[in-house]
Parts: C-alpha cells; sequence; structure tokens
C-alpha cells in the first residue's frame, strides 16, 4: 500500500468532519450562542441607560461573554469526541498527532470567532454604544484573544475529556491560564475606547497577545503526542 | 511497508524477530498495583490469539500497550523485530477495534470510513469503503447517519473502520459486543480472512465458545501475569479453567 498521510490533508479532514457534525447537529453553536444571548441581556440589564457610562463596561462585559462562551464550546466539542471514544480512533491513526490537534484548535477558534460576531453587534446596540470608529480594532484583538483561547483551551479538554467532572474541571484549568490573554484583551479594548491613558498606544497588549497565542501554540503542538499516551 | 528507523529501532533480543508482534519484560504500574507484570509473549502473523483472563487481568492494558495509546512502566513491544514506539509507521499497520463504536453518530457510516481512510492517507478510498460496508452488511444503510443504527450495526461499522486500512496488526478488544448471532459469525469470518492474508489478531473476548471457533493460539492472563502460552487445542473453556487455576497472587506496588 502507497498510502500517505499528509499534514494538510489531515488538518482539512478533521475541520470539515467536526464543521460537518456541527452544520448538521448545531449542537455547540446553538449552546454557545444562547449562552452569549443570556449574558448579553444580564449583563445589559445590569447598566445604566447612559451609553457613556456603558462604554466604560464594554471591554469587560465583551471579554467576559467571550470567556465564558469560549470555554462552553471547547468542552461541547470534545464531549462529542468522548461520546463514543471516536477521539481515540483518530489519534491510533498514523495521522500526524500534532494535525489533529491543530484542526481542533481551529474548529474552536471559528465557533469562538461566530459568537464574536453574534454578541458583539449585540452589545453595542443594547447598550447604544457606537463602535464603528473602533470596531476593526476590537475585532482583531477579539480575534486574538479566541485564538489564545482555542489554543490553550483545546489541549486541556483533550486531557480532560475523560476526567470526571471534565466540565468542571475544564474552566478551574482555563481560566487561570487565559488570565493574561484576558487582561491584554480588556487593557487593549478599553486603549481603543479612549477609556485609559496609553502613551504606548495599543502595541504592548497586541505584542503581549500575538507572544502568548504563538507560545502556548507551538508549545501544545510540540508536547501533544505526549498528552494523548497514557 | 517496513518500519522506519525513526520509528523502529533494531531489537536487543532475538526471538521476538519471527513475530509480527512480540513483547519482552512488559510491566504497566498504576498508583498502587501492577496491571502487567514482566509479560513476555508473541503474536505471530497469520494466527489468531485469543487474549483470555478475568477482569482485571490485564487484556485491555495489554491492547492499549500495543496499539501505542498507552506506555508501558517497563519492557518493551517489538514489531517485526524491531523496538516499537508507536510512531506513524506503526500506527498505519494496526487495525484497533475497543469496547466502544470508536464512530462518529453525527455522520453517514460512508462518511465515517471516508473520514478515517483519509487520516490513513487511503486515496481512491470510495470502491473499497462501499466494497467494506458491503461485505459487513450496512450496504443499504451506509447513507444513514449512524446514531440510528442499532448497537449491533455499529460494532459492524467498527469492524469495517478496523479492517479499512488492511491492517497486519488487527487488536480486538470485545470485538463481538452487541453483535447477533449472525454478526458474529460475520466478524469471525472476517478475522479468519485476515488472518489468512497473514495478519496477526489479538483477541480479548469472554465470549469463548465464539473465540474457540477462529483462535489458533492463546495467551492467557491472571492479575497480570501470564498463566498460559500456546496454541489452542481442543476446547478452550478447559484450558482457561486449568490455566487461571493455578494463577499467582495480585502483585501490589512496594510488595517485597
Amino acid at each position: 500500500m502507497s498510502d500517505q498521510t499528509s499534514y494538510l490533508g489531515v488538518v482539512k479532514a478533521v475541520l470539515l468532519k467536526d464543521l460537518r457534525i456541527e452544520l448538521r447537529s448545531k449542537e455547540t453553536l446553538a449552546t454557545m450562542g444562547l449562552f452569549g444571548l443570556v449574558m448579553t441581556f444580564v449583563l445589559a440589564f445590569g447598566f445604566t441607560a447612559d451609553p457613556a457610562t456603558n462604554r466604560k463596561v464594554i471591554p469587560g462585559a465583551l471579554w467576559t461573554a467571550l470567556l465564558f462562551a469560549g470555554v462552553l464550546g471547547v468542552g461541547r466539542t470534545f464531549a462529542r469526541e468522548a461520546k463514543d471514544d471516536a477521539f481515540t480512533a483518530m489519534i491510533l491513526s498514523p495521522a500526524p498527532r500534532s494535525a489533529i490537534l491543530l484542526a481542533k484548535m481551529v474548529v474552536n477558534l471559528l465557533l469562538s470567532l461566530s459568537i464574536v460576531a453574534l454578541v458583539t453587534p449585540l452589545f453595542a446596540v443594547i447598550l447604544q454604544v457606537d463602535l464603528t470608529g473602533e470596531l476593526a480594532g476590537i475585532l482583531g484583538l477579539l480575534f486574538l484573544g479566541a485564538t489564545g483561547f482555542a489554543v490553550v483551551g483545546t489541549p486541556l479538554a483533550v486531557m480532560a475529556v475523560n476526567a470526571r467532572f471534565a466540565e468542571v474541571l475544564l474552566p478551574m484549568v482555563v481560566f487561570p491560564m487565559v488570565t493574561p490573554v484576558l487582561i491584554g484583551g480588556v487593557s487593549g479594548t478599553a486603549v481603543l475606547l479612549g477609556l485609559v491613558f496609553a502613551p504606548d498606544g495599543l502595541a504592548p497588549w497586541v505584542q503581549g497577545m500575538v507572544a502568548f497565542d504563538v507560545a502556548f501554540g507551538v508549545g501544545a503542538l510540540f508536547l501533544f503526542e505526549k498528552m494523548v499516551t497514557e | 511497508m517496513t518500519t522506519t528507523p525513526a520509528t523502529a529501532t533494531p531489537a536487543s533480543t532475538a526471538p521476538g524477530a519471527a513475530a509480527t508482534l512480540a513483547v519482552r519484560g512488559l510491566g504497566r504500574a498504576y498508583d498502587d498495583h501492577y496491571a502487567l507484570v514482566g509479560l513476555d509473549a508473541e503474536f505471530p502473523a497469520g494466527t489468531v490469539t485469543a487474549l483470555l483472563g478475568p477482569n482485571g487481568a490485564g487484556k485491555s492494558t495489554l491492547i492499549g500497550i500495543l496499539s501505542s495509546r498507552q506506555s508501558p512502566s517497563e519492557g518493551q513491544v517489538l514489531f517485526e523485530g524491531r523496538r516499537a514506539h508507536g510512531g506513524p509507521a506503526m500506527r498505519r499497520r494496526i487495525g484497533y477495534v475497543g469496547h466502544r463504536t470508536m464512530v462518529y453518530g453525527e455522520l453517514t457510516a460512508r462518511e465515517n470510513l471516508r473520514f478515517f481512510a483519509q487520516l490513513f492517507g487511503i486515496g481512491d478510498a470510495d470502491a473499497r469503503i462501499d466494497a467494506l460496508l458491503d461485505r459487513v452488511g450496512l450496504a443499504r444503510d451506509k447513507d444513514r447517519p449512524v446514531e440510528g443504527f442499532s448497537r449491533g450495526m455499529a460494532q459492524r461499522l467498527t469492524l469495517a473502520r478496523a479492517l479499512l486500512p488492511e491492517p497486519s496488526v488487527l487488536l480486538l478488544d470485545e470485538p463481538l459486543t452487541g453483535l447477533d448471532q449472525a454478526g458474529v459469525a460475520l466478524a469471525l469470518e472476517l478475522f479468519g480472512s485476515a488472518r489468512d492474508r497473514g495478519a496477526a489478531l489479538i483477541m480479548a473476548s469472554h465470549d469463548l465458545a465464539a473465540t474457540e471457533k477462529v483462535a489458533d493460539r492463546a495467551l492467557i492472563l491472571a492479575n497480570g501475569r501470564k498463566c498460559y502460552e500456546g496454541p489452542v487445542q481442543g476446547d478452550l473453556a478447559g484450558l482457561y479453567a486449568q490455566a487461571i487455576a493455578g494463577e499467582l497472587p495480585a502483585p501490589v506496588k512496594g510488595a517485597a
């Protein structure tokens, strides 16, 4: 047999498989989307009707929604893999294991970004805050944040998938680890909205988030082989 | 296809060289006990080895180590006479059936096999997939989502998934789970065919009557130790009872 398993072929296969399953079941997107919506309304009820005040709370509210919806999504995507243990069949194939992880990271990133696309405009409308001038920058920061969340949350979800109380354990492990990216995101958003004095502008926060994403992403891809061997 | 130097190094012990798969001094420790202790065994090409033992004997641990899902605490696995590290070249040649179905319920039978064919890098797999689905009796259901399948149908698909890459080693951990009589007969026929084309099959099952029909050899474990390894001649149940009658006490970690 002259069959070969290409790295990009595996990434594409796992990615398309997960997207096909998600489009059919809509389970993870519905869970994350509903959670994002509920969170948006709950937070909106707690704020004043004054757009100027609301503008000050937008960074925290937006990133909190992303954080909680993100961890929910990461947990769901691996609960599906654990259900009939298809994940084991996947990692026992000759496919490069890091390619499988990379594909799962991209899936989780796409899910988080779809929630960002839903929640960000909703926050702006409900809180009556005009974000049009800063929208591109905020979306850029959210992309970096969602990436950081995916590169940390995905390998941890793999490790927690067969653990008891995985749904409780995962947030407890993920939240502290993504704190740097959360701080960068909230602070960067505040800088963009002109809420804080920042002589160096946005650059330090962006650089920090990029460094976090690269370090954790590359580290996870290298260590994944060990992570999946009991 | 041969194993590459990146995933296999020459074995230091010659006896395993003839077997497709062999283990030497294999041990696996958990927190407070050993699941396997100093196990030596061989799994020659073109044979079906019945892996037997009471619950907790170490059967699933052995299969987990042979599959590369678990790592041994001591000893080594030899694949075609070379020390195996569970790399892609070795994984490409191993088929695995575990306790659960290991397929995606939201995908159809054909989509599941196409996905695993991509992971194994099998080009133009459609004809092979259709032939396999036909062989396991799922031709009419190939475009139905697996979540609508009965347990037996899902198990037939699991067998097709494991056989898809035409593996030279087939690890079968309770492969008859959920199968009706016709399904069991089909599974034994598939295992026989795999053996006839030279594969080494290792089959753990509590269904001794069915296992007896296909097994050439037996490896019987109790408390992580080998009680018997050799040919199956006649009554497998009798051989099993005789082997575990003289079982050694469970090894406890830290004990002298």
